[in-house]
This record gives C-alpha cells, structure tokens and sequence, in this order.
C-alpha cells in the first residue's frame, strides 16, 4: 500500500513534468521567437515558410497531448489493477513511458539539425569568422565535477564489485554496470566532445551565444553521469536493505531530475532576451 | 580577438590565416605565451579542411611565430613580435633577384636559370 501511495504522486508527476509542463514551456518559447522575431525582421532565422513552423509546433503539441492521454488512462489503469512491484513490469513502467515521453522531444531535436543544415545551406555569405581562443573542457565546468564524474564512475564499479564478494564473472551485475555505464558516459564524452570542437551548428549564432550554450550542454551531462553513478548506488543499496518496493518510484524521481538538468537548465539558463538575434536580420539592417 | 576569413578572396585560405594571426599577434591582440585554438577547433568554427588551418600552423611555427607544445596545445612563441615582421618569402624574393641578376650579368640564359633551379630543387626533394 505504501509503495503505491509514493508512486502514484511521483509517476503523476513524472506524466505531467516531461508531457506538459517541458512541451508547453518549449511552445510558448518557440511561440515568443515567431512573434518577436518575425522574418520581415529576421529572414535569416527563417528558411521555411512561417506555415511550416506552426505545422510543426501543432505537430509536437498534439504528440505530446496523446502521450500526456495515455499516461493519464495508464495511471487510472494501474489503479484499478492490482501494481505488483515482484518482478513484473511494473517496475519498468517509468522507465517505458519516460521512452515515449521524450519522442516528441528527440524529434525535435532531430528536425533541429536538419533545420540547422538548411540554415547552412542558405548561408551565402563568403566570409566566415572564429575567435583565436582555445575552448576546453575546464573552460565549461569545473574541474572538481569533472574529478567527481570519474570518480563516481569508479565508486559504482566498486560498490557493485564490493557487494558481489569481488568475485569477477561476466554476468555479475558489475560487469553489466561497467558495459552500461561505460558507454552511457563515453557517449556523454562524445557530445562533450563534439560540442567544444565540433562544427558550428547555427552558422549564424554569436560567439558568446553558442559558449552559454555549451557551457550548458557541458554542466548537464556532467552532472547526469554523477547522477547516474549515484542512482545506481542507490538502487543497489535498496536492493541489499530489502527496499525494493523504492525502486519504481526512485527511477521515476532519477528520470524527472535527468529530465530536469537536461532540458530544464537549457529552458532557465538560455533565456530569449539574453540571444543576440540581430545575427539573423539582412547586412543592412543589422548595421 | 576574431578572425575573419573570405573564401572567394584570391589570396589563398592559408595564407589569410597566417596574415591574420600575425595582425593578432602584431596589434598585440595575442601575447607571447598565450594559447591558440587546435586546429580542428579552428577548421571546424571557419567551416575549413583540417589541412588548411594545419598548413597556416606548420608555416607559423617555422617562421617562430607559434610553437606547439605537444598535447597541451599551440602557444604564441616568446619572440613572436619580433618574428611576424621578418618575411620568408620578401626574403627569398630579394635572394632569388639578386642571384639571378648575378647570372645573368654572367651571360646565363633565362632557360638555363630556368633547368638549372628545376635540377637543384629537384635534388634538394629527392
């Protein structure tokens, strides 16, 4: 009874966090740069008609609502049937519905760089501008949440190893941590990676535009890997003390937090009025 | 401090790196000591081939300019002031005239200058 008390709050929570609260902050934004930033003003902003964008817009609005509809029926549904957290799936649940309710999100992630190509494409101008300064990681972050990343990493191999009697056999539950962990945080470096050295996505984009957004993109994924070593920490420990009945809840909370430092900080720290969106007006009148 | 490049300019992508690096390091927008981008972080932000950022890096760092210190990066040289403003290629320039003028005073013909160079550079990239 208690489990289903601390869930329900949570997974609700969950449903409403990343299938409204996200996609209505993300609309109302987009909306903002349509209105304010009309393509009269701001041609290079725009390399599709403005119907395109709202066709686009309605699209992720009526995604996001149909899968808001589903968690909201799959939750009544869980509370008419009895939720067994013994091995069924109800474990996952949080987990499963995360995966359909960041779709709409990678979609639009994905139609980002696709939009960003065509920005590229149409970008006629002949010459072409970067600053004589290195870019490095210590430059984003700090490096004792660097320090503390790897270290968790190994914390967690550790932990697990502990646990297992340090007996090494590849279908320990520490060999699979290390695989999953491993390229979950190798990924991470990637992007990390690809967003110091990488190509300019937006040819456009001022200088200290794209290092707040770097600045970022860098601090989230940082603080998701520590995350995800502390999450794991704590999973295992709840499985060792007998608390199993915490995890479904606990993924959900783990979830709504990556959900958080990823999209959130991107949503509170890059704030419209802070842009230079004179990058993206004619020559002339930028001038 | 902000480079800006033309790619329809006639004077080739490398060499407008080099001018405008030694500008940087001339109006003391760069000091001695200070970092440089890598040179995929420079290809990548002008949108060039690796090979044309890595070609302007090589040539600075003969002519003392710049000096790569192995994986902590690419630093502006000590003596890069005093260094940006001697010009290999005015200098070979001047060279080559005054050797030829010799030549030809000598009575050498512009097609035996001319076979006589081929032979030599040819030799020297042997």
């Amino acid at each position: 009874m208690f489990e289903n008390i601390l869930f329900y709050p949570i997974f609700l929570s969950q449903i409403l966090l990343i299938s409204y609260y996200f996609p209505k902050k993300i609309l109302t934004r987009t909306k903002l740069v349509l209105q304010n930033y009309p393509p009269e003003q701001y041609p290079k902003l725009y390399v599709k008609p403005i119907k395109f964008y709202n066709s686009v817009l309605r699209s992720f609005k009526i995604a996001n609502q149909i899968i808001l509809a589903i968690g909201i029926a799959g939750i009544i549904g869980l509370g008419y049937l009895d939720m067994s957290h013994e091995g069924s799936i109800a474990e996952f649940i949080p987990l499963i519905y995360f995966m359909i309710q960041i779709l709409p999100v990678f979609l639009m992630e994905v139609f980002g760089f696709a939009y960003f190509k065509m920005m590229r494409k149409a970008d006629t101008r002949t010459t072409r501008k970067a600053e004589l300064m290195p870019r490095k990681l210590t430059d984003f972050v700090s490096p004792i949440a660097v320090g503390l990343a790897i270290f968790m990493f190994f914390a967690c191999l550790l932990f697990f190893y502990l646990l297992e009697g340090f007996q090494y056999d590849l279908r320990n539950d520490t060999f699979i941590i290390f695989l999953t962990l491993g390229f979950s945080n190798l990924f991470f470096c990637v992007i990390i990676y690809w967003n110091i050295y990488g190509k300019k996505l937006d040819p456009y984009q001022a200088g200290k535009d794209r290092v707040r957004q770097i600045e970022i993109t860098v601090k989230s994924l940082v603080y998701m890997s520590i995350l995800a070593s502390m999450f794991l920490i704590l999973t295992k420990s709840i499985n060792v003390f007998d608390l199993d009945y915490l995890e479904t809840a606990l993924m959900s909370v783990y979830l709504q937090i990556v959900i958080w430092l990823g999209l959130g900080s991107m949503l509170k720290n890059i704030r419209l009025e802070n842009l230079d969106f004179d990058v993206y007006k004619n020559e002339a009148a930028a001038s | 401090m902000e480079i800006i490049i033309d790619i329809e300019d006639s004077t080739p992508l490398f060499t407008q790196l080099i001018d405008q690096i030694k500008g940087a390091v001339l109006k003391k927008k760069v000091r001695p000591g200070d970092a440089l981008p890598s040179i995929r972080q420079l290809a990548n932000d002008l949108r060039l081939n690796n090979k044309t950022v890595a070609k302007a890096y090589r040539l600075l760092e003969r002519d003392s300019v710049i000096q790569t210190k192995g994986y902590r990066g690419t630093f502006v040289h000590p003596n890069a002031v005093a260094n940006c403003t001697v010009d290999l290629n005015e200098w070979v320039t001047q060279k080559l005239t005054e050797t030829i003028a010799e030549f030809k005073q000598a009575g050498v013909t512009d097609s035996e200058i001319r076979i006589a160079f081929s032979s030599v550079m040819n030799k020297q990239n042997i």
